[in-house]
């Protein structure tokens, strides 16, 4: 242990540093929701579109908003991480455990998406199980309630899934990612708005 | 002042940095040098002194060709706050009755 220096911080002195530090901390390590409001937008809108696609016009290749969109989501996200870097935003251990966990998403959706493609199936229920379970443990990380109530909106979707035909699932799905993600993210951005000033 | 309390952390730099890796758990050298407003050779300094207790982990590295210095807080660091937390709150209980039951001096 160190010796005692002269200018030793007295006790309450130390609890106040210490409060203050601590709420300094947890400002910083907060996410901005930008990746919810981005993919909640992106998922909602590749959803509707190809539901009306579907169900409203003959078109050869409904499915083609759920390459575009998503694509176009991934550039603007990559750019919003360069950009986020180069501007010295630090990486904290929350945002790094966080996008981790989004990462481990990436796969497990392809090979869901793959698997229920080649069986003949709504790749819908599984992928909305899928995000809830991310969306559930980012709310634990993020220390945020409403991304952790909202992955049950994102459940109880794919529940539904089993009572609706398969093509309206799209509905269902833009119901689900509305008001379990993209809602809690919006929450998310005004909380980081209303602490950073 | 109380004995209990760890002199290693009566130090506001150091203290600073401990609370803020709690919550953290890691940051880079210029996250903490901004957050806390201490100068670099300082917090440098406050820093060898914390990990030689084994209070913080450093790891030197590259980003891009730049050094990158990633301080980590360590489970004895963990434990240490704590202790130190709890200390302090029992120093501030035995003052705030000594002061009610003798009446400020």
């Amino acid at each position: 242990m160190a010796e005692k220096e002269k200018d030793a911080l007295d006790p309450r002195t130390s609890l106040e540093v210490i409060r203050e530090v601590i709420e300094l901390a947890k400002k910083s390590t907060q996410e901005n929701g930008f990746h919810f409001l981005l993919w909640g937008v992106v998922i909602t809108a590749s959803a509707l579109t190809n539901w009306y696609l579907l169900n409203a016009t003959d078109a050869k290749q409904p499915w083609l908003p759920w390459l575009i969109l998503p694509l176009m989501g991934g550039i603007t996200a990559l750019v919003y991480e360069w950009r986020r870097e180069r501007g010295g935003r630090s990486q904290n251990i929350i945002h790094k455990w966080y996008g981790l966990v989004w990462l481990g998403f990436l796969p497990c959706l392809a090979v869901a998406i793959f698997f229920s493609v080649r069986e003949g199936l709504s790749p819908t229920p599984v992928v909305l199980l899928l995000a809830a379970f991310a969306t559930f443990v980012s709310g634990i990380l993020l220390q945020f309630a409403p991304l952790m109530w909202g992955s049950s909106f994102l459940w109880l979707g794919a529940l539904l899934c089993l009572f609706v035909f398969p093509q309206h699932h799209g509905l269902v799905m833009a119901a689900a990612i509305l008001l379990g993600y993209l809602a809690p993210g919006w929450m998310l951005q005004q909380r980081a708005r209303k602490q950073h000033g | 002042m109380d004995e209990r309390l760890d002199p290693l952390l009566l130090s506001q730099l150091r203290l600073s940095v401990i609370a803020y890796l709690m919550v953290a758990r890691e940051a880079e050298f210029n996250e903490l040098k901004e957050k806390t407003g201490a100068t670099a050779g300082n917090l440098s300094a406050q820093l060898s002194k914390l990990s030689e207790a084994g209070y913080v982990e450093i790891t030197k590295t590259f980003r891009k060709n730049y050094p990158l210095t990633i301080c980590r807080i360590t489970p004895t660091g963990i434990q240490a706050f704590e202790d130190f937390y709890s200390a302090l709150s029992s120093y501030l209980d035995q003052a705030k009755t000594h002061i009610h039951k003798e009446g400020p001096h």
